[in-house]
């Protein structure tokens, strides 16, 4: 791993840190606050330009982040956890039981995204809390899927069935040989999630599913820019030009953590995680023995 | 003049972790209708030899030097288009796995006459004239019908035939065997090596086999060239190498093999250590810091090739005249008389493995894996199960250890029967019965070290306290000869033996009563195999626990099992001390199996041992096996009562019990027509 990819990824990952938890070190202008200089261009004293109402879009687009980025992130978390509980689940029940879980799986994933957003947001409301659960409800049979296949095809390993010989019990063995393995896929797999959780989350706000006006988010932003885009392009353009960056931060970041992960590439950051995480599960393998 | 003259070949391969020398100064010739065999351990460079000749090397590997001449013409001054033209039609190889040398998707006919039309302009008709007589060259059956057929319709050998087939179809001068024959059966290894062979008179052209396997060499080459370290470090005739063998590594390498003749009570020579990485080579010989006979010479500057008609590159070499037998290196004690309080029990036991058919509606039909063996194994002994691929010996070995149930009859452990345990209690008794993996990479996770590897069946069944379990494994390192900071590393971090040897120390960690080894050195090199096989023994000598080793090598299993299993499409045909089994084999399979596998020793009386190939024919289906006895397909004595009735393995007492209505009677190897 060369340390220039180092140096970048540790950038990226102050300034989303910066952009969810502390976007006022990076704009100083209030997002909301409306001014006289109407539709100007990019400057000096308006990094992005302003809008109709004058407000500066270099501070929207670095306060609209947060909605968006919460949303994906959470959406993808609940996605993932859901997912590979019902995968491993579908993947180590008897068949009967997989068949059930597996074709609820299908039926979820041939329901289209906005639609669900749609019913949740007819009975819970608009907003990011509702965005996170379309988004998580939306990707959890992907996870699903590509996890049961994984478990399935992980049992036939030599070293699962070498768990069996000794007498490690399905739980256990669930537990300390298939979630260490599927972590690889998994993160892999979120972290593609996490870009088109972007997409959604940013999808929905554009349709005005989302996060409202006058309220930052880089899709409703992207929206009203959208109108003015022939005498104003900076309005659509530089909230768009964020969501690209930020998905394809996602990706890289996901084959680079894919690389750390494996404890054959020996790379000392990841060795050193890994032990932690392997003392995690291990401690969590003695409670899970003990309980079975 | 020779065919082929290689002279200080040069390969060199670029990679992350540095430049490879896999080919380091490699000189030999092959003459027009000769084998000369390469002999090497992975690693050794045999393979990017051949690779080097053909100039299929991989990415970032190019010919740094030397020279290869094809009858007269320079290989390594054509331009890649003038190559192409050579490859395929001077030039042919075939290579270890045929399954994956053929494209599924097409038809062995179109891939034929492809390999025949990118070379001859000809119409085709004329190719498939030419498909069709080079398949019966090969010994196909009924060719012209076989070229509709796709590759996944022909059997392993039929595959390979196919192969060599192709190779052959625009009359090549020198054919390049890799390995063609380790992913085949014994039976059917001899059947292809001998087809190469009578190819290699008929038609005149030189063959480069290349392989790992010394009886191999011995039985089919003309001349041999061992290979190590990226070196030829000695070459001469076939009979020459094997009476007097003087580079000392060909000398350990003849002693660690288990043959036939070798005697049980004799530990195997080893060679320590593990081949050498081709990366940032020192100087000296590279066989020195493995070399028991090595000096400070050796360490400080590099042997040539030196003598006339048998060439060595070695300071001290053998005196060639003796042979060190593995009696010199050291003795076992006799063994001991084995206790015969039986431990297990297999009554009439059955697998049965549903096949669902590829039309819908069609019914679905069983391989019948393993169909009604009936076993028992004493405390402390060690029984060998042999047999081809498909024979059933490995669902048997995980039947023993609970990872397959039969579908009827019973095992018994200790005089309870396994299946109908409680899900609890079997688990409980899994710590008696544990198991060896073929392949120690994948039977270890590669996410836990060494320590958590070792110490998992402990907490799996609960056993002791974090302390005792972090002694125990410092115990069990100490055991199989690994150092204590083994256990803070990775499994990738070792090497196959060290490997092995570290599943060997997670078997033992529950103290079990049975070990079941299913193949537990095939995937090692011969001078490695050696270790883990003296290991297995000793640690028996300590921990007193029964082996039941699976294995498709008999000479291995003489060596190492008390008594041996054979097994033949899902039935036990024969079972006794190993010594009798081998000696005085009762069944035809056995006889046919033992006289199959090439030997070392045979290269000395290579003319008395003709070459009848001990088994023709090929392991029938088992989804709709013969009737009667099973083997009566195959088997030169098969009567009509073979057909009707099914032979009983006699007599019960398992002294030297065979299934057979025409037992061998005579301790000749050779059945009686």
């Amino acid at each position: 791993m060369s340390r220039l990819k180092w140096v970048v990824l540790s950038l990226a990952v102050l300034l989303v840190l910066l952009l969810l938890l502390a976007p006022g070190v990076l704009a100083h202008v209030d997002p909301v606050a409306t001014s006289d200089a109407h539709l100007e261009g990019p400057s000096g004293s308006h990094l992005f330009g302003t809008d109709l109402l004058g407000r500066d879009v270099y501070s929207r687009t670095v306060y609209g982040a947060r909605p968006v980025l919460v949303a994906s992130f959470l959406g993808v978390l609940l996605a993932s956890a859901a997912g590979v509980a019902i995968g491993v689940l579908g993947g180590v029940a008897p068949r009967w039981i997989n068949a059930v879980v597996m074709r609820l799986v299908d039926v979820f994933l041939a329901l289209p995204v906005l639609l669900i957003a749609l019913i949740l947001i007819a009975t819970a409301g608009s907003g990011v809390r509702s965005i996170v659960l379309a988004i998580g409800i939306a990707f959890t049979p992907g996870f699903a899927r590509v996890v049961e296949s994984s478990v399935r095809r992980l049992r036939k390993a030599e070293y699962v069935e070498a768990a069996r010989v000794f007498g490690s019990t399905t739980l256990r063995t669930s537990w300390r040989h298939l979630l260490p393995n599927l972590l690889t896929e998994v993160v892999v797999l979120g972290s593609s999630a996490i870009g088109w959780g972007i997409l959604t989350a940013t999808t929905l706000s554009f349709l005005g599913l989302g996060v409202r006006l006058p309220a930052p988010d880089w899709g409703s932003d992207l929206a009203a820019g959208a109108t003015n885009l022939a005498d104003a392009w900076w309005l659509s353009t530089f909230p768009g030009l964020a969501i690209m960056a930020t998905i394809l931060l996602a990706n890289f970041s996901g084959d680079h953590l894919m690389r750390v992960l494996d404890p054959r590439a020996g790379i000392r950051f990841g060795r050193s995680f890994r032990r932690l995480a392997i003392r995690l599960s291990r401690h969590g393998g003695d409670i899970a023995h003990e309980s079975a | 003049m020779s065919l082929l003259e290689v002279t200080g070949l040069r390969t060199e391969i670029d990679t992350a972790q540095g430049r490879i020398r896999p080919v380091d100064g490699v000189s030999f010739a092959v003459r027009a209708g000769e084998t000369l065999g390469v002999v090497g351990e992975s690693g050794s460079g045999k393979t990017m030899t051949g690779m080097s000749i053909m100039r299929l090397l991989p990415p970032g590997g190019s010919i740094t030097g030397g020279s290869i001449r094809l009858d007269g013409r320079e290989l390594t001054e054509l331009d890649e288009p003038a190559m192409r033209k050579v490859r395929g039609s001077e030039l042919a190889m075939i290579f270890q796995d045929p399954m994956t040398s053929l494209n599924p998707v097409r038809t062995i006919g179109s891939q034929l006459r492809e390999a025949y039309r990118i070379h001859v302009d000809s119409s085709r008709a004329a190719a498939t004239a030419r498909a069709t007589e080079v398949l019966g060259l090969v010994g196909m059956p009924r060719p012209r019908e076989r070229l509709d057929d796709y590759p996944h319709q022909l059997s392993g050998g039929m595959r390979q035939r196919v192969m060599i087939a192709l190779g052959l179809m625009c009359d090549p001068k020198l054919l390049i065997a890799d390995e063609p024959t380790t992913a085949l059966d014994v039976s059917i290894q001899a059947q292809i090596l001998t087809l190469i062979d009578d190819l290699k008179s008929q038609l005149s052209m030189g063959v480069l086999l290349i392989t790992h396997d010394m009886g191999v060499i011995s039985e089919y080459a003309d001349r041999v060239a061992v290979m190590y370290g990226g070196q030829v470090v000695e070459q001469s005739g076939v009979h020459e190498l094997f009476e007097r063998p003087r580079h000392r590594y060909t000398e350990a390498l003849l002693a660690a093999m288990p043959t036939l003749e070798l005697d049980r009570n004799a530990e195997l020579a080893t060679i320590p250590g593990s081949p050498p990485k081709l990366l940032d080579l020192a100087p000296g010989c590279r066989f020195a810091p493995r070399c028991a006979f090595a000096q400070d010479d050796c360490r400080s500057a590099d042997p040539s090739l030196i003598g006339g008609d048998h060439l060595h590159a070695c300071f001290h070499p053998a005196d060639g005249r003796t042979r060190t037998t593995a009696a010199d290196v050291g003795v076992r004690e006799a063994a001991e008389p084995r206790g015969s309080d039986s431990l297990v029990q297999l009554f009439d036991v059955h697998k049965r493995f549903g096949v669902r058919s590829r039309r819908p509606f069609a019914p679905s039909r069983a391989v019948q894996a393993v169909s009604g063996v009936t076993l028992t194994i004493a405390a402390g002994e060690t029984l060998g199960i042999v047999g081809e691929s498909g024979c059933g010996k490995t669902t048997l070995g995980r039947m023993l250890v609970g990872l397959e149930r039969p579908t009827s009859g019973s095992v018994s452990f200790d005089g309870r029967d396994l299946s109908v345990q409680s899900r609890s209690g079997f688990r409980k008794r899994r710590r008696d019965l544990q198991m060896m993996f073929q392949d120690s990479a994948a039977a270890l996770d590669p996410r836990m070290t060494v320590a958590a590897l070792i110490a998992e069946p402990l907490v799996a069944q609960g056993v002791g306290t974090r302390r005792e379990r972090r002694r125990t494994v410092a115990e069990l390192l100490a055991a199989v000869g690994l150092p204590p900071e083994a256990a803070e590393r990775y499994p990738h971090e070792f090497s196959g033996g060290q490997r092995q040897r570290i599943a060997m120390a997670r078997a033992l960690a529950l103290r079990p009563k049975v070990i079941v080894a299913d193949e537990p050195v095939s995937a090692l090199d011969v001078s490695v195999q050696a270790q883990i096989l003296n290991l297995m023994r000793s640690l028996q000598e300590r921990y007193g626990q029964t082996y039941v080793v699976i294995s498709h090598d008999l000479s291995l299993l003489k060596y190492l099992a008390d008594r041996i299993g054979v097994m033949y499409l899902g039935r036990l045909v024969e079972l006794g001390a190993g010594e009798d089994v081998y000696s005085a084999p009762r069944h035809p399979y056995t006889a046919g199996l033992i006289k199959a596998i090439p030997l070392p020793e045979s290269a000395k009386n290579r003319e008395a041992a003709a070459r009848s190939t001990g088994l023709g024919g090929e392991l029938p289906s088992a989804i709709d096996p013969p009737s009667g006895c099973h083997f009566r397909t195959r088997c030169p004595l098969a009567t009509e009562r073979c057909a009707t009735e099914v032979p009983v393995l006699k007599p019960s007492d398992g002294l030297h019990a065979v299934a057979c209505h025409h037992p061998l009677t005579t301790h000749v190897l050779t059945p009686v027509r």
